[in-house]
């Protein structure tokens, strides 16, 4: 059996036809997996468990950060000058991720490939360790393109191409333009689940009062998988009563908030919050347990054996920028984007599929904010978890978001991407945009034009 | 100093009073610790308990010491030993302020930390076990300093119902028209609640700087 990856919007298949991937089953799959969304968390252990994940976040770790997700499209682009200089993929660049069917077991490519309508080049690589260290080759091409790297990268990628197609020399998929052959796509590992397409979070015609005190009217709301959905709105707006009906520490007077389908006031309410992760501002640390406790206080309570526990918490310390040896300190003795950085670690302890972020930059420096808010632009595109964040910052909800979501007054007033809601005629929106001021175009814009 | 003299005189007696004292302190306090606390919990998380609880031990509070033994006293199975009236009469009086201060404990433990623990899907239980009870310990501990600080003063007006204690050597100083024998009661009834308040005091101490 063969099953063949593929991440990125569209290739192009051997008659030159384009074709976007994510409208196979097994683009959207990987989309979901390498770079998010749950989809099975079976397959998703198999597949990402262990080293593979590891390095897809090591080269996040090298300022490759992924860029696509919001625009549809697989773009890794080297988005700072210290990679730029030291010779990273160059700005608009996509990263490729191919690979086999034992692709869980020991073998694997990863390909770069140009942003375009198609990718025209692919080096590629393949993960088997024996021959080749993935990791050290990919940084080292990212590095030094045209030195060790590559010639590592070209010389597992014949092998790969073997792999690809059979033997066949079809499809060219290294240092060539690429061929793409949809046949490689026809055998898919039978682990994989059907992914679900409807919405993560679907909130019907809600309406939340507490006493004679309306504090919800009439909100419908649907965020998509792997989406940064941003609830704007001032104070008393209604934003974190909207929060809390997800994971249902507030619950609906009327109308339905559904979590994968199910409604919240079904089931077993503690099953939905285990399955959610959730950031407050920092208080919201146990102050007496130390970082290692509070990170790992879900895994304990779901019952975990120790030794995973431990490994998932160094994961995770590494995964959000902190130091092992802050393992044993109690939240107190840290600084408070230590602090904020422990609560989204402990939020993703046992990688839950929704996160639900309660202004958790909010009582940060400007410094330390910027630097979490590019964190975790970088965080979710390499884990593109289902992200609903609050805040009353429009500069963070333009960077942050996928979608802003402006709440006024208890409703929903309007659901746009960045780029159209500061040129939003909303008047509440362009309130908003007048309040905060000029420049917020390249805010919306992220630099990607 | 003629009540140190007859203390060192008497000092096989005080002892014996001494640990008599604590004896009465040392289990009415625990009995109060562990009636109290969970009622402090249980008012602490459904209000609707909080009126008869807190009325209740309060009222207790009210009744003179002295009197309170006297009604206890004919009851049939209590009023046969007089320790066992002593120490219910001092439960009684220590319950107040452990049941108030376990109630204020909690209530006071941070609500934005406890609706995290729950957003994150702790149950009740676990909340209450490995959350707000652990966060709400020094405040609680302080409750029960009180109580026994309380509880040593009023241990030794039992030794009137015949339950021993401390307060033997007053009421016989009394009765003697002798100083020095009332200080030899009264004084080390006074080091011991200095030292419980002491002692418990750097344990609350320690565990609030955690």
């Amino acid at each position: 059996m063969r099953g063949f990856l593929y991440f990125g919007d569209s290739v192009t298949d051997g008659d030159g036809k384009t074709t976007a991937a994510k409208q196979w089953d097994i683009g959207k799959i990987v989309a979901d997996v390498g770079y998010g969304g749950v989809f099975d968390a079976r397959f998703l252990e198999n597949l990402f468990v262990g080293r593979y994940f590891q390095w897809l976040l090591h080269v996040d770790k090298f300022h490759l950060h992924f860029m696509g997700a919001t625009q549809e499209r697989c773009a890794f682009a080297a988005s700072d000058a210290a990679s730029a200089q030291s010779g990273g993929l160059r700005e608009g660049e996509s990263l490729a991720v191919v690979g086999v069917e034992s692709l869980y077991l020991e073998g694997g490519a990863v390909g770069l490939g140009e942003q375009g309508d198609a990718p025209v080049s692919h080096r590629a690589v393949d993960v088997h360790e024996d021959e080749c260290d993935l990791r050290g080759a990919l940084l080292e091409c990212c590095r030094n393109p045209g030195e060790r790297g590559q010639r590592c990268l070209r010389k597992e990628s014949s092998k790969l191409q073997s792999y690809c197609v059979g033997g066949k020399s079809g499809g060219r998929v290294a240092g060539n333009h690429g061929k793409w052959n949809s046949g490689m796509l026809a055998d898919m590992p039978s682990t994989v689940a059907p992914a679900n397409t409807g919405p993560v979070i679907e909130f019907c015609d809600v309406s939340y009062r507490v006493g004679d005190a309306q504090i919800l009217a009439g909100v419908n709301l649907q965020v998509q998988r792997g989406e940064t959905l941003v609830l704007l709105g001032r104070s008393g707006s209604g934003k974190t009563t909207t929060l809390k009906l997800v994971n249902r520490l507030a619950a609906p007077s009327a109308g339905e908030v559904r979590v994968r389908g199910v409604p919240t006031t079904e089931g077993d309410v503690i099953q939905l919050r285990r399955g959610i992760g959730y950031v407050i501002q920092e208080v919201g640390l146990f102050p007496h347990f130390t970082v290692e406790r509070n990170i790992g206080l879900v895994p304990r309570i779901e019952g975990w054996a120790e030794e995973k526990i431990r490994a998932r918490i160094e994961e995770l310390l590494q995964l959000v920028g902190l130091e092992r040896e802050i393992m044993s300190r109690y939240p107190h003795q840290l600084s408070g984007g230590q602090r904020q950085r422990v609560g989204v670690a402990r939020a993703l302890a046992a990688d839950p599929e929704i996160l639900l972020m309660d202004e958790p930059f909010g009582a940060l420096d400007p410094l330390t904010r910027d630097e979490l808010q590019r964190e975790f632009l970088a965080l979710q595109q390499s884990l593109e978890k289902t992200v609903v964040f609050v805040t009353h910052d429009l500069r963070e909800a333009l960077r942050l978001g996928s979608r802003v979501a402006l709440m006024e007054g208890g409703r929903l007033v309007t659901v746009l991407p960045p780029q159209e809601f500061v040129r939003s005629t909303d008047q509440w929106a362009a309130a908003y945009v007048k309040a905060f001021g000029d420049g917020l175009e390249s805010v919306a814009n992220r630099g990607v034009s | 100093m003629n009540w140190f003299r007859f203390i060192l005189q008497n000092r096989e007696q005080v002892l014996e009073l001494t640990g008599e004292h604590l004896w009465l302190v040392g289990i009415s306090t625990l009995l109060a610790a562990v009636i109290g606390i969970p009622l402090g919990v249980l008012i602490a998380r459904s209000p609707w308990w909080n009126k008869p609880v807190l009325g209740g031990a309060n009222i207790i509070q009210t009744i003179p010491s002295l009197a309170l033994f006297g009604f206890l006293l004919p009851v049939p199975w209590l009023g046969a030993r007089a320790d066992r009236l002593a120490i219910l009469a001092l439960t009684l009086y220590a319950l107040l302020p452990i049941i108030r201060n376990t109630y204020t404990g909690i209530r006071g433990v941070d609500a934005a930390v406890v609706e995290a623990g729950r957003g994150m899907g702790m149950t009740e239980r676990q909340l209450l076990f490995q959350v707000q009870l652990p966060l709400a310990m020094s405040v609680i501990l302080s409750g029960v300093r009180v109580a026994v600080v309380i509880s040593v003063g009023l241990a030794t007006i039992a030794a009137a119902i015949g339950a021993g204690g401390l307060g033997e050597f007053i009421f016989r100083g009394l009765a003697m028209v002798d100083d020095k024998v009332i200080l030899a009661g009264a004084i080390p009834a006074a080091i011991l609640a200095l030292g419980a308040d002491f002692g418990l005091g750097r344990l609350e101490k320690s565990l609030r700087a955690r």
